[in-house]
């Protein structure tokens, strides 16, 4: 009794001394580069661009959309097809806890997003990769609906990150259409409920006949 | 001895009822009624919100999904939109897909070339016309692929244990595009 008491103090103990804080932070949602949303921001054909997190320069195409007020995504597409996305979101409205939160998982904290082009106010910002054509033209495409070669909606010759060709999902790159259907599996479990009734119930039988 | 067996006997027949239950709220989930869809006071929403094709009585929320991990996302609450695909009604093919539950696509079959399919956008509304219907097998993605036209594409399983695909080609009605009135305060 006593050992049982001791070890849930021990446990509780534990637990009340590593477990951290949580602070809940719901993060906004970004679309993808491959079909880039919001009002453009800036927009660069080509130039050597910064990408937050990172102390290396990158050649390529660069577009800034504006999502709201507090969002918005930036759009980066190497002349070899790399892309990178930038989610940037205004850190203004987030304590200092939320903002650590966000570090942990990956977020870079931008003190002040005037170094960036963005406004005075701090930022959090997150990068992932995608996939796009190579920068050299301006191939137009399926994020923008433009097959002009532009993609930003201009005239004036100055191309968007929207132009790339998706890859993956409508280049044929994927194994198959989704699966809209859920048949298979419920026959499979019925047909298991089934096999598993009649193999106790049998059991059971022939036990009782014994 | 004996009671060992009891135990596995009461363990078969207790799994079995689960699975039971299981299977049962499986075949209940495609026929529960879908919530109704309400008015939504997005004006500017990023991504398509609904759909509807009068023919066949559809009407339900589209929901941006993803194809990542070699997986396309669904949703049990409507109708999926691939975001990675150009938005409706803008040049390229955008595609979309649904459970063939009868509570979400499970009529889509019952459609015929030249009937409507509604896109709403916040209070921008498209309008295609149903130009092909084609079954086809799970592995024939070219129905995805990006056109130079402003196409909508819209699947659903069907088949024998749901291994094809009812693929529907809308295209754009010329003077498709327009804004639903604003509402007053």
């Amino acid at each position: 009794m006593k050992n049982t008491f001791w070890t849930g103090v021990l446990i509780l103990t534990l637990l009340f001394a590593t477990g951290n804080p949580v602070h809940a932070v719901t993060i906004p949602s970004f679309p993808v580069c491959t079909s880039p949303q919001g009002d453009i921001k800036v927009s660069y054909s080509e130039g050597t661009h910064g990408i937050v997190g990172s102390t290396e320069t990158y050649t390529g195409r660069d577009a800034v959309y504006t999502l709201s007020q507090d969002t918005l995504t930036q759009c980066f597409c190497s002349t070899d097809g790399n892309g990178i996305q930038t989610n940037w979101w205004n850190a203004f409205s987030l304590s200092e806890d939320q903002v650590n939160t966000l570090k942990k998982e990956g977020w870079f904290y931008v003190p002040t997003g005037s170094l960036w082009g963005l406004e005075e106010d701090p930022y959090v910002a997150s990068n992932s990769t995608y996939s796009c054509l190579s920068t050299t033209t301006n191939t137009g495409g399926p994020g923008d609906g433009r097959s002009d070669g532009r993609s930003d909606g201009r005239s004036d010759g100055r191309g968007g990150i929207g132009g790339g060709e998706i890859l993956g999902a409508s280049t044929g790159q994927v194994l198959g259409l989704a699966t809209t259907g859920n048949m298979p599996v419920i026959a499979g479990t019925f047909f298991l409920a089934l096999s598993l009734l009649i193999l106790g119930i049998r059991r059971s039988l022939a036990s009782w006949k014994a | 001895m004996e009671g060992l067996n009891r135990s596995i006997n009461g363990i078969l027949i207790a799994s079995g009822f689960v699975f039971l239950i299981l299977s049962s709220i499986l075949v209940w989930q495609r026929y529960a009624p879908r919530p109704l869809l309400s008015e939504s006071s997005a004006t500017h929403a990023i991504y398509p919100t609904s759909i509807r094709i009068p023919s066949i009585g559809v009407k339900l929320p589209i929901i941006p999904s993803q194809f990542t991990n070699n997986q396309f996302q669904t949703t049990n609450d409507g109708v999926s939109y691939l975001a990675s695909t150009p938005l409706p009604g803008t040049i390229g093919n955008s595609v979309m897909y649904g459970h063939n539950w009868p509570n979400l696509l499970g009529d889509l079959p019952k459609i015929k070339t030249g009937d409507l399919i509604v896109v709403e956008q916040g209070n921008k509304i498209t309008r295609f016309t149903v130009a092909f219907i084609n079954v086809v097998s799970a592995n024939e993605t070219h129905v995805q692929q990006n056109t130079n036209d402003i196409r909508l594409t819209i699947y659903t399983c069907t088949g024998f244990f749901d291994s094809k695909r009812f693929v529907v080609t809308a295209i754009v009605d010329p003077n498709t595009v327009s804004s639903l009135p604003k509402k007053s305060v």
